[in-house]
Formats: structure tokens, sequence, C-alpha cells
């Protein structure tokens, strides 16, 4: 168990530390926007306590929140997507193998995108569209959330590739 | 009694994840509440230090721009002094109204321009005088106006915010308008209340007005870029190019109004005579 938790801190470290500084810097075509602290949420392992990751997703949305001055945008849609992410998983693999680690390598890339990308789409469509306050303008707003997921995905799968490889030697 | 124990454990995570996110919204609908603790937004001592030390790696690679960008500004700031100085021999008069104001220099440390509601988090505080309500403007323009501060850092309501209106005046015919951005691009702000017998024309610049206690009078908000006139709208309908630049903003300028609690004052104690 202990190695686990030191892992989780060093994941915490580098995805939302990481975002906090540097990331947020980091906007493309003026509209895309990486929201890349959503990894530590995505590959948290299956706990056996799911309120948990509830919390430790409502903490990291937090901070984000309080160096981007939104306060409440960045834990709702983290809180949201921590509470529906194994369910999705369940479903989009069909079956329930509690010991494989969320992974390109365990799942495939398909099989990864296929988690990834619907979840970093509603993560992102929660905050555009709480942030934006209403639906004028929805072209624009629509536009953010597209570039901004496709972007974020790149990111995360391109990490996961990175530090799942560490973990298979392991 | 104990089936509805049952219930609730079994459902313990769902409760977790119900109470979260009404916290969460509770959060976002009294976000200005929270702001006046000054703990939960980007001017905590925390946030503005990790800003900070990014935002000085960040400038080391950009100085060569920057002192660009600063010898300009003080190419037109010692225009502006000479005229002060013309001002302060020919009607000496003014002098009281200039030294209402005092100016406190703040370096940007973190910003937004392309969301939907921007700020800035700026690198001077309550303990350099910074209070909450301050206008902030540049070299350029009009910026914002101060949200909340720590003891050594400010977050900013950027004029890129919706919630943020700026008294305006029409350089050209001293009409009174109103400038608000409306979320589309990050270089535009709109104009509004400029009544349609008014003629307006591209070219035309809006500064403040000063008939607030906020901003003082004739920092620049803009110049207009298009105007257009409906046959059933009282006003125009008109859009400004912003004169300050938020996408290489590096430093700002706080105000501070000295009299701004004697204009209150008498502004409410005349609103309650009414």
């Amino acid at each position: 168990m202990r190695p686990d938790i030191l892992r989780q801190i060093f994941y915490f470290a580098i995805y939302v530390l990481l975002q906090l500084p540097v990331l947020y810097r980091l906007v493309l075509f003026d509209s895309a926007f990486g929201f890349f602290y959503v990894g530590f949420i995505l590959f948290l392992p299956r706990l056996q306590n799911r309120m948990t990751s509830l919390l430790l997703a409502f903490l990291s949305g937090l901070l984000v929140d309080i160096f981007s001055n939104t306060l409440g945008i960045h834990a709702l849609a983290s809180t949201l997507i921590a509470y529906v992410r194994i369910p999705w998983l369940v479903f989009t693999r069909g079956v329930d193998d509690d010991d494989a680690p969320i992974s390109v390598f365990a799942l495939g890339l398909s099989g990864l995108l296929l988690y990834v990308i619907p979840l970093i789409f509603l993560h992102h469509s929660v905050i555009f569209l709480v942030e934006h306050g209403s639906f004028s303008l929805f072209g624009t707003t629509l536009k953010r959330i597209v570039l901004s997921t496709l972007f974020t995905s790149t990111l995360l799968v391109t990490t996961n590739y990175l530090l799942a490889t560490k973990r298979r030697r392991l | 009694m104990r089936k509805l124990l049952d219930f609730l454990y079994k459902h313990r995570t769902t409760g977790l994840f119900l109470l979260l996110q009404v916290i969460c919204i509770w959060m976002i609908f009294s976000s200005d509440r929270f702001y006046n603790a000054a703990f939960f937004n980007s001017s905590n001592a925390v946030s503005g230090s990790v800003s900070l030390m990014s935002q000085n790696t960040v400038t080391y690679f950009e100085l060569g721009e920057e002192n660009q960008r600063l010898a300009q500004e003080n190419a037109y700031l010692r225009q502006l002094l000479s005229k002060a100085a013309y001002d302060y021999f020919t009607h000496s008069e003014i002098d009281t109204v200039r030294s209402q104001f005092e100016i406190i220099t703040g370096k940007v440390i973190n910003k937004t321009y392309r969301r939907s509601r921007n700020y800035l988090t700026l690198a001077v505080g309550k303990r350099d005088g910074v209070q909450a309500g301050m206008a902030v403007v540049s070299g350029q323009g009009v910026v914002g106006r101060v949200r909340a501060s720590s003891d050594n850092f400010s977050t900013i309501t950027s004029i890129l915010n919706p919630n943020i209106m700026i008294s305006g005046q029409v350089k050209s015919s001293g009409t009174l308008c109103t400038a608000q951005w409306d979320r589309r691009d990050y270089r535009y702000v709109t104009i509004n209340f400029i009544p349609r017998h008014i003629p307006l024309v591209k070219g035309d610049t809006v500064f403040t007005s000063g008939f607030n206690a906020v901003f003082p009078p004739d920092v620049m908000i803009g110049v207009i870029d298009s105007v257009s006139l409906t046959d059933e709208n009282p006003f125009y309908w008109a859009r400004a190019e912003l004169g300050v630049d938020m996408a290489t903003l590096d430093y700002a300028y706080i105000v501070k109004q000295e009299l701004a609690p004697e204009i209150d004052s008498l502004q409410s104690a005349a609103i309650e005579e009414l």
C-alpha cells in the first residue's frame, strides 16, 4: 500500500502542481486550454473506497480554482468525472475486471481514448458552460470545449505512455 | 430507522458526491463573499508566490520585448509630463484635481484574456496600499478594477470581464457612454448608450469620464472600430478596439483616489436627500 501512496503523491506533483504555474500558459489557437490536472483524477487506481477519489478530485479542482479565480467551477467538474469514471470504464469495456490498471498498456490505445475523451469532454463542457454562464455565443463555447478536449486528451495520452511504461517495469 | 441507516450507508458514495456538488454550486453562486476572505483567489500568498516565480522565469526570456514596450511608454509619459508642466504654468488651478491620484506600480504575474471571465494577478498588495475597488490602468489604457488583495498580491477583475462596466466619454462630442466586454474578442469592447442624434464615426476615441470615484478622467478606453444604427434602436451599437493589449501586458498601475471617500459620502448624501 505504501509505495502506492508514494506513487500517487508523485502523480499529484506531476499532474496538478505542473498545471498551476506552467500549463495554464499553454493556449493553442486562441481557444484550446490544456486542463492537464484531469489526468490525476482519470488515472487514479480503482480504490476500494470511492469516496477517497471523490475527495481527491474535489481538492485538486479547488486548488486549480483558487489559482484561476473560478471558485467552485473546476471542483464541480472534477467531482463529477470522479463519480462517473469507473461506471463509464466498466461500460466501455463491457467487463468488470477489478484489477486492471487504467493505462494505455492495459486498455490499448483505442480503449484508453474511449475512456478518456468522453470524460474530458464532459469535464470541459461543465467548465466552459458554467464559466460563460449562459448558452449565448454557444458556437464560441463549443469551439473552446472541442479544441480543449483534443488538446488535453493528447497531453494526457502522451503522459500516460511515458508514466505507464515505468509502471510496467516495476 | 435501521433500514434508513442501511440505505444511507449503502449509498454513502453517492451521498458524498451530491454533497460535494452542492458545495461547489454554492461556492460558484456566492463567490463574491469568498473573495472578501482573499484566500480563495489568486491573490493568496501561496498562489501569488508560485505565479510570481513562474512569471519571473518567463519574463527572463522576454526581456528584450519588455524593454522596448517600456521605452515606448516612457516616451509617451515624457510627452504627458511636458504637457502637464505646461498646464501647471498656464492653469495652476487644475493642480488640485491632479494630485487626487496616487499611482502604485504592479507587475502582472498571472492573467487570462481568452476566457469568458478574465482576471489578472499583480504582485502588489495591501502593504503597498492596494485596496479592493481601486482602478487599474496601464500606459495604453484601462485595465480593470481590484477585486481582492492580500498583503503582497492582488486579484484584478479585467476589463475583459462582463461584470465590469466603465463610464466613458466620446472625445469628439463629449457624449457619455458605457464600455462593457461582450465576451467575444479580447481586443474589443462594446460601447453602449450613445444616443442616435449624436454623430459618431469610426476612429473616434473613448476615454474614461471620471464621473465616478473609481477611474480617473481621460484614461484611454479604446478607439471606435465599427458603428451601426438600426431604425428601431434609440442607441448606436458600437465596438471599440481596446487601447490596452492584454496579451502583452506586463506592468499595470493601480490608481488610488485620495478623495474617493469624500466623493462617495457627498454623493450618497445627495442621493438620500432626493
